[in-house]
This record gives C-alpha cells, sequence and structure tokens, in this order.
C-alpha cells in the first residue's frame, strides 16, 4: 500500500502542528518519516498512537541526541523536525539564547532539528513530556528566550534609524519581524507567569 | 531556584525518583514505579523525568548501575548520599504529618 505523502509547514506553531498530527492518527495514519515540509505516513488502526511536538533548540547536538535515545528506549519514537524553512546547504547559526553547549548550532548537526516530534502508543493514560511545573517552567523559558532574542534583535535594527537613514519599508519589515517573534515571547512569558503563579501554592 | 533556600524540601517529582532507585532501574521503570505507587495519581511525563535524572546525576545523589552502555537499556541507582537525602526528607514529612494530623484531628474532635 502506498504511503499517504502530505505537505504542511507550521513553522513556531508548536500546537497547531501537534493538533494536525493527531488529527492524521486519529483518521488513521502513523507518521513514518518527516523533510522539511513533508510528512509521509502509513496506515495504522485510527488513534491508535498520539502525537508531542516539543522544541528542542536550546540542546546541544550530543544533548538532543542523549534525549531522544532516552525517549526510544522508554518506548516512544521520536522524528526531528526544522522550525525554519531555509534551503542553502551547509550553515551555521549562533544562538545566544542558550545556555552552554548548543549555542552553535551547525547543519547538520543540531540546525534544522529545532523540534522533536514524540510518538506514543495510546495506552488510556494521558501523555504530556512535561508535568512537573518546575520543568514546564524551563521548558517555556528556553521558547521564550529565542523568541525574545530574534525580537530584540530585530527591534535593534530599527533603532539603527537614528544613526542612518534607513528606507521607509526595511523599517516597517524590520518593525514586522519584531513584531512576529517578539508577539510569541510575549505569549511563552504569560505561560511561565500562570505556571509560577500555581507554583506559590502547589509544588 | 528562590524556592530551595526555603527548608531544602524535595519535590514530589525527586523524591519519587529517588525512592524508584532503591533498587536498579531504568527510566520506564521508574515511570512505572511511580504511576503504580501511587495508583495513578502521580504521572511523570518522559521530558521531566529526564530532566530530574539529569538533576539528580549532576548531584552524585544517583549514579549509573551496571557496565553495559550502549546494547542496553540504562539503569541507575540511588547513591549513599541519595539514601541520606531520601531519610531527610522522609523525617521531614512525617514531622509535617505529625502537625497537621494533630492540628486537623485536633479540629475534628472537637466539634
Amino acid at each position: 500500500m502506498v504511503n499517504k505523502k502530505a505537505f504542511r509547514y507550521f513553522g513556531g506553531f508548536l500546537k497547531a502542528q501537534e493538533r494536525w498530527l493527531n488529527r492524521m492518527a486519529a483518521q488513521g495514519f502513523r507518521l513514518v518519516r518527516t523533510t522539511r515540509m513533508m510528512y509521509e505516513f502509513e496506515r495504522c488502526a485510527p488513534s491508535e498512537y498520539e502525537y508531542r511536538v516539543e522544541f528542542i533548540a536550546d540542546k546541544s547536538p550530543r544533548q538532543a541526541q542523549e534525549y531522544r535515545r532516552f525517549l526510544e528506549e522508554m518506548g516512544y519514537r521520536t522524528f526531528t523536525k526544522n522550525i525554519n524553512l531555509n534551503y542553502s546547504i551547509g550553515k551555521i547559526r549562533w544562538r545566544p539564547w542558550v545556555k552552554g553547549a548548543g549555542q552553535i548550532a551547525t547543519y547538520p548537526g543540531s540546525y534544522n532539528k529545532e523540534l522533536l516530534i514524540v510518538e506514543k502508543r495510546k495506552d488510556g493514560k494521558p501523555f504530556e513530556l512535561h508535568t512537573d511545573p518546575e520543568d514546564l517552567v524551563r521548558y517555556y523559558q528556553s521558547l521564550r528566550n529565542a523568541y525574545l532574542f530574534n525580537g530584540v534583535f530585530w527591534a535593534l535594527g530599527l533603532l539603527l534609524n537614528f544613526f542612518v537613514s534607513i528606507p521607509v519599508a526595511v523599517s516597517i519589515l524590520l518593525g514586522a519581524f519584531a513584531v512576529i517573534f517578539l508577539v510569541p515571547a510575549i505569549f511563552y512569558a504569560l505561560a511561565i507567569h500562570h505556571v509560577n503563579e500555581d507554583r506559590k501554592i502547589y509544588e | 531556584m528562590r524556592d530551595h533556600v526555603k527548608g531544602g524540601a524535595l519535590t514530589e517529582t525527586t523524591f519519587f525518583v529517588l525512592l524508584a532507585l532503591y533498587r536498579p532501574n531504568h527510566g520506564y521503570g521508574i515511570m512505572q514505579f511511580i504511576e503504580q505507587e501511587t495508583k495513578g495519581r502521580l504521572s511523570l511525563g518522559p521530558g521531566t523525568l529526564y530532566g530530574a535524572i539529569n538533576a539528580l546525576l549532576g548531584k552524585g545523589w544517583i549514579a549509573p548501575f551496571g557496565e553495559e552502555q550502549d546494547s542496553r537499556k540504562k539503569l541507575y541507582l540511588i547513591t549513599e548520599e541519595g539514601r541520606r537525602v531520601a531519610e531527610k526528607e522522609l523525617k521531614r514529612l512525617i514531622e509535617l504529618c505529625g502537625i497537621a494530623r494533630k492540628i486537623i484531628k485536633g479540629s475534628g474532635d472537637g466539634e
């Protein structure tokens, strides 16, 4: 039987990607392969599997590999996924928002593997990757820092206006990029705030 | 960070992972141990468990068990220091339970 292929790009919308994969699984399609924009599925029993999408760009290639191995050992299947669309070959990225190893992302390496798709065979028990509030805050912080850094980067670009004259169109573009990154940063900052509020009372 | 200054209380996750490792155990075994012992009340996410194991390895409260590295599942075991921490936590919880029982039961008796 021929596998089903679907073309999608979700970028930083982790929950949307997760919902889509779970909808596919509910219809009886199990993920077997991902490329930059393509997802390949094979037939399975409807709702046999469920998926979570996790941001792992704050991990060095070695840390990410160890984490994957740990998950696979526990019986989950994992796929890496890109968060950006970028088609040149061979690249290096500096991720100043990362703590310690992992600041330098290369391709091949940790670049284009910013996300991890985790598959679990449904067993009636809840499936969440992060359950402890402290751990959840740490996870949201890695996302917030990534977006915040990018947002501030583009916003600083706007400040160049004070020193040299920049075409209006460029300014608008810089502003748009800043907003695109700062909105998710605010979203994750609020998520952190909510967990922290609960944490004052509950563990 | 600030939370730890108060009294060194372990998080429930930390304490349960330590308890699960009084005998050699691997990730999946730890998860099952916690689910069974709490009858499903506490279900640990694999990402959280991974973070907890790494943090405890860093503290030296647990250590890898056995030599086989690549082929088999990684096993972990609590260390002497880990046992000391767990015993201290048990004492703290007993004290807390004692106080709570006195007050909650006490107020119940009066009515």
